[in-house]
């Protein structure tokens, strides 16, 4: 029985993803990153200097005793505008695959220290970020379109090997989804089916474009959008795990995507999500090629 | 080798599953994380020392809310000369802005959660130094207004011109010359007023 889940166990981590996956992830990854830092860079002094709006005192409390970071420790502003420029650095490096696993453990290590030094300003999507480059250590991410390829081409088989990260981002996707749809239900407004009407009248985050927004203000619109999300949200995270659900899962989850973003202002967080989903896409040859079951 | 592997993802799994728990809510209306029960303090500390930390994934869970609220100062000076200021009213921002500014929303939308004195104080302290057109400023007083709609049995959904809204504000921090005041160079973001 221990032998069988052994078994199962290593097809499933070590044995079924394709290796082209993580160089596509890399390049998605990046370039959000990019732009997430360009948007920083002007504010830096503000949000994480000794000159800013939180003290150091501040973010300690309102943190915890327990998160630690580089800027607690380095508090000017041109120092803080230096590190700021070098994790920029480091993330067009991650674009361009120089060392690419180097740059992920310390983009990481960068992210970890600017959200750690203003909690104030962070979201769930520089949660996700910050996971994600976690598990980019691990993935053979100069696979392709790689400066450091050129110059030392990795093997195949080794690749494949090194995607059982890959399959944490996917399990890391599922239990966002998963989490959402259970703290949903905790609501009385979700279970109603208003809660898409209450988040309508959020000003400061709906009404991106104006569409949609005449169905919101209809019973039927608002309690069929509110059901729908909790629906996809409880159900995505379960059948894509099914190689033959895997593709209806994605178009559920992306028209979700698509749709908050198309209405809400959440700055990246639904493009990271994407980035998220490209660890489920499985290319059209792999399915006979030796993966085993779908990745 | 591959055993190291196989902890080392089954570890992660686990903390990556018990963290995104939805929050306890005990018998006296407290929300305990369920994640501190399972993993303990001390793990949950660590992994948050390391930046391994997730919370639960609310997403405007349980309930979105129902407020749309800004931040207003006044700075006095010495001589008598006082100045408002005022954070962005992101409902007439545009979508250009709401993008470039989402972490100033992010961080003038958490004055409404409760927060720890310090942290209005350190704002009201920043507008001291940088927002006062003065250079004696002297006081700064913060405070938080929100606009919240007001639930109606009559019309449950109403439109946006029924509805009924309450205009509260309260005081966040008072703060007299602070050390730094007037003593640093000019702003290197200045905020800009939201007339």
């Amino acid at each position: 029985m221990i032998e069988f889940a052994r078994r199962h166990f290593d097809r499933f981590f070590f044995e079924s993803c394709d290796p082209r996956l993580a160089p596509l992830i890399r390049v998605a990854y990046a370039t959000l990153l990019i732009i997430y830092v360009f948007v920083l860079i002007p504010d830096a002094a503000r949000w994480f200097s000794a000159h800013g709006v939180l003290s150091v005192d501040s973010a300690r409390k309102l943190n915890g005793s327990s998160h630690e970071s580089l800027f607690f420790y380095v508090m000017s502003p041109t120092a803080v505008r230096i590190c700021l420029g070098t994790f920029l650095l480091q993330a067009v490096m991650l674009l361009f695959g120089c060392w690419s696993r180097f740059q992920a453990a310390c983009l990481f290590a960068w992210l970890v220290s600017f959200q750690h030094r203003n909690m104030m300003i962070i979201d769930g999507e520089d949660v996700i970020f910050r996971w994600l480059a976690f598990f980019m250590i691990f993935l053979p991410l100069d696979y392709r379109w790689s400066l450091s390829q050129r110059l030392r081409p990795s093997r195949h088989d080794t690749a494949v090997a090194q995607m059982w990260s890959l399959r944490l981002i996917q399990i890391q996707m599922a239990v966002i989804y998963f989490s959402s749809a259970w703290c949903k239900l905790l609501g009385e407004t979700w279970r109603d089916g208003s809660a898409l009407f209450h988040i309508s009248r959020m000003d400061d985050y709906f009404g991106r474009l104006p569409i949609l927004t005449s169905q919101i203000d209809e019973p039927w619109g608002f309690r069929t959008l509110t059901w729908a999300t909790i629906a996809i949200e409880i159900l995505v995270p379960i059948l894509i795990w099914v190689p033959r659900c895997r593709i209806p899962c994605l178009v559920a989850a992306a028209s979700l995507h698509v749709g908050i973003e198309l209405t809400m202002n959440l700055f990246l967080f639904q493009w990271v999500m994407f980035v998220g989903l490209i660890a489920f896409i499985v290319p059209r040859n792999q399915i006979s090629e030796n993966y085993g079951p779908a990745c | 080798m591959q055993a190291g592997h196989r902890l080392f993802i089954v570890v992660t799994v686990f903390v990556m599953v018990v963290q995104a728990i939805p929050d306890h809510e005990s018998a006296d209306g407290n929300l305990t994380a369920v994640s501190n029960r399972i993993l303990g303090h001390r793990v949950q500390s660590f992994l948050d020392y390391i930046g391994l930390w997730q919370r639960p994934w609310t997403l405007f869970a349980p309930d979105p809310r129902n407020d749309l609220s800004w931040l207003s100062a006044k700075i006095s000076s010495s001589d008598g000369e006082n100045t408002e200021w005022n954070s962005p009213l992101w409902s007439e921002a545009s979508v250009y802005d709401k993008f470039v500014g989402f972490r100033h929303l992010n961080y003038y939308n958490r004055f409404r959660d409760p927060l720890i004195q310090s942290v209005p104080d350190d704002l009201a302290d920043f507008l001291g130094t940088y927002e006062s057109p003065y250079s004696t400023t002297t006081r700064v007083e913060l405070s938080l207004s929100s606009i919240t709609a007001l639930p109606s049995d009559d019309t449950p959904f109403p439109s946006r011109d029924e509805t009924l809204t309450v205009l509260r504000t309260r005081p966040l921090a008072v703060r007299e010359s602070a050390p730094s005041w007037n003593k640093l160079g000019p702003p290197h973001s200045p905020i800009v007023p939201n007339d």
